[in-house]
């Protein structure tokens, strides 16, 4: 009691020294004035103290009696400044633990939210509590910040990281079912809005159930299907009534759209303060990010599926193609061994007629049977000529490189002896180095030349030359002739199989020759054409690929 | 066990038979022709079974001229069975055939086929071809002495 009435005595006398001093006591009128601008000062000082964002209060140490507080403190408290000074502190809080705690430690700093103060709303304040001490006694200056507005600011910082956060997780589960992500995605919506728990309804294609998933939290699972009735709180969704809260803020209904229909529905329960704008916003905001994810895991499973099939036609086909090329080669196998020995027999016993019978038949009769003998080997002829062609087509090339002059050489030098022939000249460019299929490339050159030869029969002077020119990417060879050429008309018949440009008598051939030039050529990525007048010799182009492709290929097969 | 004279021409095409009877006779080529028809019928000649059972056992072919496609066993088969048999490995095969593919070159001379010769169309050409058989395989070449 003592020290309780000592300092409020002493505090007496003084305030009443300073009266006395500048007022009644000296009764000196010159001292009014100054007692004015004094008076003038305090009411100054105290309107800036009302004026400021922060709760000032000045606690007697000894007895924790508030002795002033300015505007905010009121505002905080919301009393009056008549309610709070003369009371003791404590009498205002709910919890004045802070208090004691800060006043033993002989001040400090804490946060606190409400409702360690009695304020109307939920506020977070920072709270400091400063010893000081003037005209010899101790007292207590709390100085209170409300920061609610500045943590509601970080804590939405915060949030919006965290829904990004969550954003890009969604959109990076690169193998992940449709399944698993819309989990994962009712589960980052339940913890981004601190909900207790979550419903996800995704609507079937043809609008009849709703797939659901539901998420504690911890835990996520699909939960089932559930068809769409009529009433219920989805229902209400589908037809247009957007995303809300209800309930008195424990429940957000959020519906995902697109191309203006609901096709998923997020219903979230239970957060421990009532769900706010920013909840909706991010929820919203990740239900349309989910949405994204779904749309492109659907088109690359539709990819997949698609390539999935689109490889199995292939397998088919390439199993049918199999098949029917086995029965292909079976095929020309038949025709290669059935088809001649018929006419071997015809051939053979033609000329058994003729050997054993010769001198009784009739002349006439020994001719009909050396025509029937022409005639069968000029078939048996065409169906070799047949069968290399299809043995062509069928025939993987294998690259090797070789010189295509030496080569040429080679051919000419058999074709002179198996046809001799007089006043011949050959020019065949040196050093025409190729990588080419050896043995294909060499019955493409023996048809070639074999031509110039034939065809420049009964020529005064035969002249066949073989050269080359390169552009640096894709050499041209070109093998020409003085001989009988041919009609351009009728250039684009030369290739093909059966057609043929003269007559048998004239030059005796198949015509299936150049088709087959013509498919080695091709096979090996290269192209033939020819250019000729009548009576003034051919010249056949033709190209092996260009360099480059020959290149890979040639990895590619010693790979 | 002794290598008569004979000649063992496998061969299921009348024609060619006859043809080819005619191209031996024509090239003067007097050893005896046995014709079988089919590669079962050429295994029982070699090894006197079936409706050669009463075959003299240990007498063989100084030469098998063999066609590749036989009904029953085809030419391969019956190759492979020769070469598989002490008492007839070492016989002179010729694979005498209409084929010329490429895989039947190869898997004839793979199972041990001695030559390997395509029937031509042109008589005169098969003529100069068996000629040319007996020439080498009957006249120069030396064959060891089968026990």
């Amino acid at each position: 009691m003592k020290r309780r009435s000592e300092p409020g005595l002493r505090e007496q006398q003084l305030l009443r020294e300073k009266i006395l001093g500048f007022g009644e006591g000296s009764l000196r009128k010159s001292h009014y004035p100054e007692l004015r601008v004094r008076l003038l000062e305090l009411e100054r000082f105290r309107f800036i103290l009302d004026q400021i964002d922060l709760g000032i209060m000045i606690i007697g140490m000894n007895d924790d009696t508030i002795l002033d507080c300015n505007e905010e403190t009121c505002r905080l408290f919301g009393k009056s400044r008549r309610d709070l000074v003369g009371t003791t502190i404590e009498s205002h809080l709910h919890d004045a633990g802070w208090y004691s705690r800060m006043k033993e430690a002989g001040g400090g700093v804490e946060i606190l939210a409400s409702p360690h103060f009695s304020t109307v709303s939920p506020r977070y304040l920072e709270v400091a509590l400063h010893q000081v001490s003037f005209g010899g006694d101790a007292y207590l200056i709390t100085i209170v910040r409300d920061i609610t507005d500045e943590k509601a600011a970080s804590d939405t910082i915060v949030r919006t990281r965290d829904m990004f956060a969550a954003a890009f997780r969604l959109s990076h589960m690169p193998d992940a079912s449709e399944g698993r992500i819309l989990t994962e995605a009712l589960q980052k919506t339940v913890l981004l809005t601190q909900s207790r728990y979550g419903i996800l309804g995704v609507v079937s294609h043809d609008e009849r159930f709703f797939t659901t998933y539901r998420s504690d939290a911890g835990s996520s699972s699909q939960s089932g299907i559930s068809p769409i009735g009529k009433n219920g709180p989805w229902e209400r969704i589908m037809v247009g009534n957007g995303a809300s809260i209800a309930d008195e803020g424990i429940r957000m209904d959020l519906p995902i759209t697109d191309g203006g229909s609901v096709v998923a529905i997020i219903s979230l329960f239970e957060k421990a303060v009532p769900y706010d704008d920013l909840d909706l916003k991010q929820a919203m905001y990740l239900g349309e990010i989910l949405w994204q994810v779904i749309l492109r895991r659907r088109a690359e499973d539709r990819l997949r599926r698609l390539n999935a099939e689109l490889e199995d036609r292939v397998s088919r086909r390439t199993a049918e193609l199999a098949i029917a090329n086995s029965e292909l080669e079976a095929f020309t196998y038949s025709v290669s061994h059935d088809l001649r020995t018929p006419l071997r027999s015809i051939d053979g016993f033609s000329l058994a007629l003729l050997e054993d019978f010769g001198e009784s038949l009739p002349a006439e009769a020994s001719e009909y049977l050396r025509r029937i003998r022409a005639a069968s080997q000029r078939m048996g002829d065409l169906i070799e000529d047949l069968l290399l062609l299809s043995r062509i087509s069928r025939k993987e090339i294998r690259r090797e490189t070789f010189s295509l002059s030496d080569l040429a050489a080679e051919i000419i030098a058999d074709i002179s002896s198996s046809h001799p022939r007089a006043n011949v000249s050959v020019h065949i460019s040196e050093g025409m180095f190729v990588s080419a299929d050896r043995r294909m490339i060499r019955i493409a050159l023996e048809n070639l030349l074999g031509n110039a030869w034939k065809f420049t029969v009964g020529k005064e002077r035969t002249e066949i030359s073989f050269d080359m020119r390169d552009d640096g990417i894709t050499p041209v060879y070109s093998i020409s002739d003085n001989g009988a050429g041919f009609d351009m008309v009728y250039a684009k018949k030369l290739f093909l199989p059966f057609s043929r440009l003269h007559s048998n008598e004239e030059f005796p051939g198949t015509g299936v020759g150049l088709a087959t030039v013509s498919r080695i050529i091709r096979k090996h990525g290269g192209a033939i054409r020819a250019e000729a007048a009548v009576g003034a010799g051919a010249t056949f182009y033709f190209t092996l690929g260009t360099k480059n492709e020959i290149g890979e290929e040639e990895n590619h097969v010693s790979g | 066990m002794f290598q008569d004279e004979t000649i063992l021409l496998v061969e299921d095409n009348r024609d060619d038979e006859l043809l080819t009877l005619r191209a031996f006779t024509r090239n003067r080529i007097a050893n005896p022709i046995v014709v079988v028809r089919d590669g079962e019928e050429a295994l029982d000649y070699l090894f006197a079974r079936g409706s050669y059972a009463a075959r003299q056992q240990d007498s063989f072919p100084v030469l098998i001229l063999l066609d590749l496609k036989l009904p029953k066993l085809d030419g391969h088969e019956v190759l492979r069975a020769i070469r598989q048999d002490e008492r007839t490995r070492l016989i002179p095969v010729i694979i005498l055939t209409t084929s010329a593919e490429e895989e039947d070159i190869v898997a004839s001379y793979d199972l041990g086929a001695n030559s390997y010769i395509r029937k031509p169309v042109d008589f005169s050409e098969f003529m100069e071809a068996i000629r040319l058989v007996g020439t080498y395989w009957l006249i120069l070449n030396e064959q060891p002495r089968l026990r």
